[in-house]
Parts: structure tokens; sequence; C-alpha cells
């Protein structure tokens, strides 16, 4: 085996998963190099101590305090809205639909018209008195 | 009772302004946010706003949150991520970093507490990528495969700085026997 590949498996030895086969020659080199296997596990010591350090917080009172903050900035109040009209969404489109099927079943007595009181409001149809009719030909025969 | 409720039910909750349900998973993953931010800034009053940014920045996005990487996860990337702008804003202002442990005077009853804080020390002096990579596969316990994928870097690059740090930290170690 050659320095580099050692130095390869030695790493890997500390990060990556190995294979059987690999695992039983850096063994067998460790048993060769007395002071590589001290080295081995000089590594494992740092990464004991290391791990050590795992228990870390953000000191006392982090949740609460960050969960006023976010009550402040007033994202909870936007989230609080969106679920609100989220909750009602389904029903307010149940509604929608409702109201287009009895539009449609209806659709002889109510319309749109109807409806919104169109026929009230809108100008009076002219009557046929006041249409005045105007045919070309005619005018143009009596003319000639 | 924290552990009552699966991160997806308090997601879920919270997704509905339930504060309560996003107190707890803030409490949850407290310690694994802290575990990232605190060895790249140190404990200082700027890791604890990254910490609080990182759970906003968390609660803002709630409704992109699509569950596909472990919640664990997807908060240790910002918090890395912060980590990192926050990092470089320091050096713009070209404030000097100062960690919190000053390894060099630290001499106490229990030499093992003393070899701890020489290592804490050490890996605040550590480059930055190099101190990332020790904090999440050394400290956090990711495996070296999640460490690259939260990196976003190859899994060889990874493999060569946890390499070259932790040389740097085992000579500490060995400076330290020798003395």
């Amino acid at each position: 085996m050659t320095q580099q590949e050692l130095e390869d498996l030695y790493i890997r030895s500390l990060d990556a998963p190995m294979t059987a086969e690999e695992r039983k020659n850096f063994l067998n080199e460790l048993n060769r190099h007395p002071e590589l296997a001290k080295q081995l596990a000089g590594h494992k010591k740092v990464r004991d101590l290391v791990a050590l350090n795992k228990s870390v917080s953000f000191g006392p009172y982090f949740a609460s305090k960050l969960i006023h903050k976010i009550e402040n900035l007033g994202i909870v109040v936007d989230r609080q809205l969106f679920s609100f009209f989220k909750k009602f969404q389904l029903a307010a489109l149940g509604v929608i639909v409702v109201l287009i099927i009895l539009n449609l079943a209806f659709a002889d007595q109510i319309s749109l018209t109807t409806l919104f009181s169109l026929d009230r409001t809108a100008t009076p149809a002219a009557t046929q008195e006041e249409i005045v009719s105007f045919d070309f030909s005619t005018i143009l025969n009596d003319t000639l | 009772m924290v552990d009552q409720y699966s991160d997806e039910e308090l997601i879920a909750s919270a997704r509905n302004a339930d504060m309560t349900a996003f107190k707890m998973l803030v409490e949850r993953h407290e310690g694994k946010v802290a575990g990232v931010i605190k060895p790249m800034l140190g404990d200082t009053p700027e890791a604890i706003d990254v910490g609080q940014e990182v759970f906003i920045r968390f609660y803002e996005s709630l409704e992109k949150f699509k569950g596909e990487s472990a919640l664990g996860t997807y908060l240790v990337r910002i918090a890395i991520n912060l980590s990192l702008n926050e990092l470089k804003k320091r050096k713009r202002k070209e404030r000097v970093f100062k960690p919190i442990e000053t390894g060099e005077n630290v001499k106490s009853d229990d030499p093992e507490n003393d070899l701890r804080e020489m290592i804490n020390y050490e890996i605040n002096r550590l480059e930055l990528d190099f101190r990332t990579v020790v904090t999440l596969r050394m400290i956090e316990g990711y495996s070296t495969e999640e460490t690259s994928k939260i990196l976003n870097i190859p899994l060889g690059t990874v493999l060569s700085r946890l390499a070259r740090a932790q040389k740097k930290l085992r000579d500490v170690l060995t400076k330290q026997h020798a003395s």
C-alpha cells in the first residue's frame, strides 16, 4: 500500500464508511505502524472532546422572547387573517356554486335582468310609433 | 409534552397561527440551531440575533416548507447561510473576531476541561470553510454525506477539509500532552 492510499484510508476510517476488506487492510497497517495507531487515537480523542460541546442553547427564555418578537412584527396577524380566509374559502366556493346552479335552474323565471332589477332601471324601449322606417328603394323609386 | 406531537403536526398547527405549536418547534430545535451558530459566531449577542432570524424566516415560510428534508436539516441550512452572511458582514466592517475562549491562558484544576477549551479556541480560529465542516460533522454529528448536501459541496471536499481541520486540532492535543 502506498503512502497516499494509506492516508486516504486513514481519512475514510474517520469520516466515511469502509468495506470489510478495507477495514481489514487498515487494521493490518495500524499493526505495522504503531505511530499511525497513536495518531488515530489522538484524532478520536479530539472528536470526543468536540462532541462534548453539543449541548448548547441560546440561553433561557429564548423561545418566549422569539414568540414575543414575532408577535410584535405583525407576522402573526397576517397569518391569522390568512388562515381565517383559508378556513372559509371552501364555504365561499360552495355558496358561489349553489348560486350558479340556482340561477341555471330558474333560468326562465330569474334572469340577470330581473335579478338585478335592470328591467326597471333600463331606458324604456322605443314604441312602434316612434320607429321611423327608412326604405331607400321606395324613396329612390318615388324620386325617379 | 413537547415530544407528544410530531414536527408535521406542530407545523400544521403553526400554519393556522397557533403560537404554542410554533413555540414547541422552537424549543425542540433550538439546540440544533445553536449548535451550528455558536461555534461559528461565538457566544455573542449576534449569535442570538441570528438564531432568532432563523426561526423568524422559518415562520414566514411555513407555507413553503414541504417537508422534503427533515425540519432540523432545513433549519441548519438556514442557520449556516445566515451565519456565513453575518461573518461576511463582520469581515466587511473589519471587526476583529475574538473567539469566546482565549485558549492560551486556560488553566484550571481539570486538565480535560482545559483541553476542551483549547480545542474550542482552535475551532474558532479555523478558516470559515473548515469551521463549518467541523461544526456540522464533528459537533452536530451529521454524516459526511449529509454535511456535503447541507453545504452543497462535493464529498471529497468535505473529507479533505475535515482531514486538515482535524490535523490542526490534533496538533493542539499533541502540544498539550507535551507540555
